[in-house]
């Protein structure tokens, strides 16, 4: 069979892809990744075949059909229908170079990130059942719908008044965070990948300090009102902690990290092999980030990023696992003293590390019969123009 | 059983779903219609229970909370996303006491016009089936995607992923002018609804005259609209015609001193059109599926872009003539309702139109599919 998986805008959200791409290959299947220039890289360096779409990027989706410049607004709701109108322009872009792929290659299935709202659409074109994928973690349903909302006329061109209700949907969302209203869908258990460098001992080794992680993300989404300099800005005191201060990121983030104290390490390191021995780690709040950190069972203090971040924060600290502060109004020496509490809050660190226990899911080779299952009356692959 | 309708906020769309509901009623259901205060008396003179559930208009969705009013886009895809967003935005008004009140009165299914988008979300709050009525021949799709988008935060209070799929979707739409892409549907014969008034022998006996009836809407109240309307009866006094103009008393009187041929006021338009031999219109959907209801040919000015679709189709058909808003002039205006007067052709397929309606499944037979389906789903949706 072949399974055609597209990626989501950004390449963060691929990485949470992999795992189910690489089981469908392994399980013999023939896969093809469709991405983004901008994102192929990190999908080629995941061992996949991948395919470019087109050259947009989410950025490009601040400028409306119309040509005007668009503002994020501040009001919550605005805010949601804003960002998930940039979503809905980014993928009405990606439409013709979807169609070419699906037209020439004649998938069997499409499995897209729940934010490749173009792939549910030219599967829904081309008769395909569709798989969506969803980590489901910050992403009001506001923000989905603004971003279909905004394929109106590529719907009302192809015949179709919204999209189908996909054949299956996987969620790769941990049960802690799952919102009530994500789509029902297969839970998977969702494992951190990043992209790979080769190790040097500092990663993976620590000293006999206490090691805080400032996990720097890439400057990867249009509305986020922070990128690493504001980060490290507001970490700059941690050394004084006592603690052993590693500031780790794609090369894209660290580019933006400002010069830092003597004696903080500083570089591309998976934060997975980081977080796996460590005491926290403070971050922007992005979704794969929360997932790698929950996945080793370490305690989070997020500075959020953007407002549509302080959801996911708000819950794990509810559970006692992280603790949540605002980026904007908050001085280094209030982040300072929470990355101290945090440290020395035993309770805390006990609850994070059993939110590991808590990814009893299936894990992705348990999906593959599912997306692979024969159906009834299967127009497989048929271009049904 | 319990059936719960869901009304939207102007009368137009209120009529369209006024007959399955009586329909309803009739058959000895407990039938409540819910709707915004300003148009109760609308459903009560139809002889239906209302439900007030909300003080605000549905104008008042053109104003921000602060009373000032929003910019209406003038691009297409903008405009669009804009109406659906008020009717989305006047859906969320409605829904605190839908709700309430369907915790209350447990219906067994809901029951909504194409427009009302609070009745897929009390349809689902209630766990019982939700219908879908189409109120005239379609709109634009991305007014559902907005309004849905619209309502993204009451979806993410209440748990749902996505504005709940209808369980059945009731059209109006003759076949022969549905769009080609048109869901699947129980087709469902449009019975024109109107309020109600004492009528005179006028209204419903011919003279030897052809009957011209201008349909002008609400729209006249604005200058430039009324100037088009005056412009009309003036160069439509020349035509041998009779003039009906159906209008709200002031714009009538401002219409004074008429010419002999013409009468301005308050026109039932159920009892009038079937006497009529051209009617024009701003090509409002209720106002157009009723002429086709009655075979009547008409002329249309689709002055707002949702009803540019439909017109066209009806145009296609041959049973009615456009004039583009940019060239409604009163000549032109004129000129087309002569031509549909000159060609016998406008009125023999404005009558198969009609031929056609009349032969779908009238309110009474499309309720038998309405109650199966509440049935089906078990009592008070527990089932």
């Amino acid at each position: 069979m072949r399974v055609l998986f597209v990626t989501g805008p950004t390449r963060e959200s691929w990485y949470q892809l992999v795992p189910l791409c690489q089981a469908v290959r392994l399980a013999g299947h023939q896969v093809i990744v469709a991405g983004h220039e901008d994102v192929l890289p990190v999908v080629v360096s995941s061992g996949l075949p991948a395919v470019a779409v087109s050259a947009t990027t989410l950025h490009a989706g601040l400028v409306d059909r119309s040509g005007e410049q668009v503002e994020i607004p501040s009001d919550a709701a605005e805010r949601d229908l804003a960002i998930g109108r940039i979503i809905g322009r980014f993928a009405a872009r990606s439409l013709d170079g979807l169609s070419s792929i699906v037209e020439q290659w004649r998938p069997d299935r499409v499995v897209g990130d729940a934010w490749a709202v173009a792939a549910h659409l030219v599967a829904d074109r081309y008769g395909i059942p569709y798989v969506r994928f969803g980590v489901d973690i910050a992403t009001p349903v506001a923000q989905t719908l603004a971003a279909i909302m905004e394929l109106g006329p590529e719907l009302e061109k192809w015949g179709r008044h919204d999209l189908s209700t996909p054949w299956l949907s996987i969620s790769a969302a941990p049960p802690a965070l799952r919102p009530a209203d994500a789509p029902p869908s297969e839970p998977m258990r969702c494992l951190p990948v990043e992209t790979q460098v080769a190790l040097e001992p500092w990663m993976y080794l620590r000293d006999s300090r206490p090691r805080v992680v400032v996990s720097v993300h890439d400057p990867s989404l249009p509305w986020a009102l922070f990128g690493p300099a504001r980060l490290a800005e507001l970490t700059v005191g941690l050394p004084g902690l006592g603690a052993e201060v590693v500031v780790a990121g794609s090369p894209a983030a660290l580019e933006q990290t400002p010069p830092l104290p003597a004696g903080v390490r500083v570089g591309q390191a998976p934060l997975a092999v980081l977080a796996a021995d460590c005491d926290l780690v403070v971050h922007q709040g992005y979704p794969d980030t929360i997932l790698t950190c929950l996945d080793k069972g370490v305690p989070q203090v997020f500075l959020p990023a953007h407002p549509g971040f302080v959801e996911p924060a708000e819950q794990l600290t509810e559970l006692g696992a992280a603790r949540v502060t605002c980026a904007a109004s908050s001085a280094p020496e209030h982040v300072t003293d929470l990355c101290g509490q945090v440290l020395a809050d035993s309770a805390l660190r006990e609850t994070a590390r059993r939110m590991h226990g808590t990814y009893d899911l299936p894990d992705p080779r348990r999906l593959v019969d599912l997306i692979t299952a024969e159906i009834d009356g299967d127009g497989q692959g048929e271009v049904a123009e | 059983m319990r059936i719960l309708f869901v009304a939207g906020g102007t009368s137009g769309v209120i009529f369209s779903i006024v007959p399955l509901a009586q329909a309803a009623r009739d058959a000895g259901h407990e039938v409540v219609m819910a709707g915004p205060e300003n148009v109760m008396a609308t459903v009560t003179t139809a002889g239906l229970a209302g439900l007030p559930v909300t003080a605000r208009k549905m104008l008042d969705t053109l104003r921000y909370d602060d009373g000032s009013y929003r910019t209406i886009p003038t691009d297409l895809h903008e405009r669009y996303i804009f109406n659906g967003r008020c009717f989305g935005r006047y859906a969320s008004w409605c829904l605190e006491a839908l709700l309430t009140f369907a915790d209350q009165w447990r219906p067994d299914i809901v029951v909504g016009g194409s427009l009302v988008f609070a009745a897929p979300l009390v349809a689902r709050y209630a766990g019982v089936p939700y219908v879908r009525q189409a109120v005239d021949m379609g709109e634009p799709r991305t007014i559902d995607l907005a309004a849905a988008a619209e309502l993204g935060t009451w979806l993410g209070r209440l748990g749902y992923h996505e504005m709940p799929r209808a369980d059945l979707f009731i059209d109006v739409c003759p076949p022969s002018l549905r769009e080609t892409d048109a869901p699947p549907a129980e087709l469902m014969s449009y019975v024109p609804f109107a309020t109600k008034g004492p009528i005179e022998p006028w209204m419903y006996t011919r003279g030897s005259r052809p009957r011209l009836l201008v349909s002008a809407g609400s729209r006249v109240s604005r200058d430039r609209d009324f100037e088009v309307l005056s412009g009309l009866v003036t160069k439509a006094s020349a035509l041998d015609v009779e003039l009906f103009v159906a209008a709200p008393p002031a714009v009538a009187e401002a219409l004074r001193p008429l010419p002999d041929n013409a009468w301005a006021g308050w026109v039932p338009l159920d009892v009038v059109a079937p006497t009529c031999d051209v009617v024009l219109s701003h090509a409002g959907g209720t106002t157009v599926l009723g002429n086709l209801h009655y075979g009547v040919p008409q002329v249309l000015i689709p002055y707002l872009p949702y009803a540019l679709g439909f017109t066209r189709r009806v145009v296609e058909y041959g049973a009615a003539v456009m004039v583009p808003p940019e060239d409604d002039s009163p000549e032109n205006v004129v000129e087309a309702c002569r031509a549909v007067l000159d060609d016998s052709s406008y009125r023999r397929r404005a009558r198969d139109v009609a031929a056609e309606m009349s032969r779908l499944p009238g309110p009474a037979e499309v309720l038998a599919t309405v109650e199966r389906l509440a049935l089906a789903h078990g009592p008070r949706g527990r089932g």
